[in-house]
């Protein structure tokens, strides 16, 4: 096993930073998700630089292909990188592996066959490990398998760690007062995060747009023992008897209501010892006429500490959601200095295009978070919030509420067809609830960002040494619209009708076909504009710097280049469409020298046009692309980097329809 | 002509005695029990445990979906299945099992069982129709 040299260069920086000092992935290492415990994406290395980046090639390719009874081809992995060893789940599987990092050689795996139970999935997107180190040669992996099973591993040898829960298995299933739990109904797309010996797991379920019941199992929040596997604590997202918040869970709801799992991955503070829990929203994504009341703590970003999981603060970001507004990225430890003040925050990007900002010891919002009027609900049985929380700064990264000055103008008469169409629907500012489909001469409620847009579960990344935090998000108009449960199928009432009759029909051309299947996807069913095109004006796709420092934003461009179904229809032929960006989130990773980015991937709930093989390397300072090269498909995860024998590489997970994942390596010769 | 009047007024009677509806018994409960094996497995995580639909995929059983499929054929659907599902591999069953998941979307319906399995091939049930109502 080789271990990594650091370059007297970053060695220099490293022990320039003040103790405490937020310092993003240390040691040319990368041992948690999203780099460090804070998720910032930010390596120090930077012998990558804009100099020399036209240079790089992939090194080694790792092939995920046989890992699962079938492949994989939306990886959304990010592996770690300890001591020259990359650690990550490969397959439907989901099997721990273990890679030499500077060579792509498989050094171990460990398979876990749990029968039934791990075939059918909550989740089947997975996003990696957790790593945990005592210092003196106790070294674990943790894997949260398909069917919901933490499983510790020796991080030297891929062995079941004997003394970690069961013969180095905990059934996560257990202790979530539901006397049935169904294989399926819970798992985790997410890893669990380590943090002051305390291993702390969340949560995700099944889809809640048409659910088969308003019952459903809590996606608590748990911290094991990272040594035996004990359970600590659990923090009830759902309140109990007598808890804070069981009030906002009117008619009894509490008792039955579940999901407000946290499905993202999780923060950590080692030096407060506290944790930062993205929770999602309650069971029923778009009616909750089940569950009366500001639905606590759904959709809250949540502190605890770490080894006792009691409840440090909490801030709801949206009451009662009915769009499905779940905080979709781990949030992002961010230390800023705003009027001259060093503060500690925590930043969460979310769906609706809002970058909340907290100081992450008090909860107190960095820039007054205002409690505003918004559109209530007409729907049977349903009562929205009547306000809802919204930053005062910074300001919002994507385009908010819907109305016909957004019509897709490329043309005029593609602009006319925009505008019949935009009338079709409900719109209304940010926050407009749905309605009941094709009622009062509407088909649905159009929302903008919808439940697939803004930012997701890519997140931000942030450079701790500028206080600039980088935002991937897209701009993709839906339709929401509430159909009668069929009480066959669901006791939920009202469920998700699509967003009203006659939708989607295909466009009058042919979508380009061939190019392999690595091209733009031609399914073009989500786009309801004019002829299969995008409803709405262009950047379809953007990547945004924040100044936290300031809570500004600094510049925005597009993410990508048009589409190229876009660039070859027919109705546009002649036309100068600019650079329109894609409507696929574009993963970011920030190094001391580069802002790392690509196309982004398509392979679940993206539109047509999102994806691409392009990756890039951008200017921090402009956002200006510097270099492009072309992956062997879609970036599906977050980029990483690390150094081994004095060498940068930098890793990310790969994979397109028909493509099955793999690992790519890019490095300098 | 009077020759010509006969043939169409008893073409409309011929074509019906010579198609089939799903209503008909179009699969089997075993292929119907297969099939839901298959769907939890690859199609579930979509279009939902119950059929009902889920992120960014549609309902396959309920009224709309019947309404969709009104006048089509079991054929036309194995057919567009076998092309595009699942969306990050299409075709990467085997026809068989595409067609025991039909069997159960079908099922999932309340479409009748029968004495015979769907075809895995797609033109030998063209000439059954999906029809809203018996």
């Amino acid at each position: 096993m080789t271990r990594p040299k650091i370059l007297p260069a970053a060695f220099v920086l490293l022990l320039a930073l003040p103790a405490g000092a937020q310092r993003g992935a240390t040691n040319g290492e990368w041992r948690y998700y999203g780099g460090d415990a804070g998720t910032t994406k930010y390596s120090p290395l930077d012998q990558i630089n804009a100099g020399n980046v036209k240079d790089l090639k992939i090194v080694w390719e790792w092939k995920a292909q046989n890992f699962g009874k079938r492949p994989d081809f939306n990886w959304e992995t990010t592996p770690l990188e300890v001591g020259g060893v990359l650690y990550v789940t490969a397959g439907t599987r989901r099997d721990a592996v273990a890679i030499d990092a500077a060579t792509g050689e498989t050094l171990w795996m460990y398979r876990l066959d749990e029968g039934a139970r791990g075939l059918v999935v909550a989740r089947a997107q997975n996003r990696g490990l957790a790593y945990w180190t005592d210092g003196k040669g106790d070294e674990r992996i943790l894997m949260i398998s398909p069917g919901y099973q933490l499983v510790g591993l020796n991080a030297k040898t891929g062995q079941v760690e004997p003394g970690f829960g069961t013969k180095g298995v905990i059934d996560l299933t257990k202790g979530l007062d539901r006397a049935v739990v169904k294989p399926g109904q819970i798992g985790a797309s997410s890893p669990a995060i380590v943090i002051r010996d305390t291993v702390v797991v969340g949560a995700a379920l099944q889809s809640g747009n048409a659910p088969p019941s308003k019952e459903n199992v809590p996606g608590y929040i748990r911290g094991f023992d990272v040594r035996s596997g004990k359970l600590l604590w659990t923090f009830h997202t759902v309140p109990q008897a007598g808890e804070m918040g069981v009030e906002t869970w009117e008619k009894d709801s509490w008792k039955y209501s579940g999901n407000t799992g946290a499905w993202a991955p999780l923060s950590a503070d080692e030096e407060l010892g506290y944790v930062y829990i993205p929770v999602e929203m309650p069971t029923g994504d778009y009616y909750g006429g089940t569950r009366p009341g500001d639905n606590l703590f759904s959709d809250s970003l949540v502190c605890l500490d770490a080894r006792t999981g009691k409840r440090i603060w909490h801030y709801q970001l949206v009451h009662h959601d009915v769009w499905d507004m779940d905080i979709t990225s781990a949030p992002v430890l961010t230390d800023i200095t705003v009027n001259g003040k060093k503060i500690k925050a925590v930043t969460a990007v979310t769906k609706q295009g809002f970058t909340y900002v907290f100081d992450r010891v008090t909860g107190e919002p960095v820039w007054p978070i205002v409690e505003r009027p918004v559109p209530q609900t007409d729907v049977p049985g349903e009562k929205t919030a009547a306000t809802q929380p919204i930053p005062t700064k910074p300001p919002a990264f994507e385009r908010q509420g819907t109305s016909v000055d957004d019509a897709l103008d490329f043309t005029p008469a593609i602009k006319a067809e925009a505008q019949k169409i935009l009338s079709q629907y409900k719109l209304g500012p940010l926050f407009t609830p749905p309605i009941v489909n094709d009622s009062n001469g509407k088909r649905g409620t159009l929302l903008s960002p919808s439940h697939v847009g803004g930012a997701n579960w890519q997140g931000g990344a942030f450079d701790p040494e500028t206080g600039m935090l980088y935002v991937a998000s897209v701009n993709n108009p839906d339709s929401l619209g509430l159909i009668v449960a069929d009480p066959k199928r669901s006791d939920m009432g009202y469920v998700d009708g699509r967003g009203g009759t006659a939708r989607g029909a295909a466009p009058s051309y042919a979508p380009a076909e061939g190019g392999g299947p690595t091209t733009v996807r031609t399914a073009p069913e989500k786009n309801i504009g004019p002829d299969g095109l995008p409803l709405v004006k262009p950047p379809w796709g953007t990547i945004v710097a924040v100044d936290l420092n300031k809570g500004e934003i600094a510049w925005k461009v597009a993410n990508a280049d048009t589409p190229e179904y876009v660039k070859a229809h027919p109705l546009l032929k002649g036309v100068d469409l600019g650079r329109t960006g894609r409507p696929s989130r574009s993963p970011l990773m920030v190094t001391k020298t580069l802002l790392f980015s690509a196309d982004g991937a398509n392979l679940f709930n993206a539109v047509a046009g999102g994806g691409g093989n392009t990756f890039r390397a951008l200017d921090k300072k402009t956002g200006a692309v510097l270099h492009e090269m072309q992956l062997p498909a879609y970036a599906t995860g977050i980029p990483m980097t690390y150094m081994v024998d004095g060498r940068q590489f930098i890793v990310v997970a790969v994979g397109a329809i028909g493509v099955p994942a793999e690992l790519v390596a890019l490095a300098l010769p | 002509m009077r020759g010509l009047q006969i043939f169409l007024l008893c073409l409309p009677v011929c074509v019906a005695a010579g198609s089939r509806s799903v209503w008909d018994g179009a699969y089997t409960k075993e292929q119907s029990a297969r099939g839901k094996t298959a769907y939890l497995e690859v199609c579930a995580k979509c279009h939902g445990e119950t059929l009902s639909g889920g992120e960014g995929a549609p309902a396959l059983a309920g009224k709309d979906f019947v309404k969709n499929w009104n006048g089509r054929t079991a054929g036309d659907l194995l057919e567009l299945i076998i092309k595009t599902m699942p969306t990050d591999d299409p075709g990467s069953l085997s026809h068989r099992q595409y067609a025991d998941i039909e069997a159960y979307v079908l099922n999932q319906n309340e479409f009748p069982a029968g004495a015979k399995d769907l075809d895995s091939a797609p033109d030998a049930s063209k000439d059954i129709r999906i029809e809203e109502k018996k």
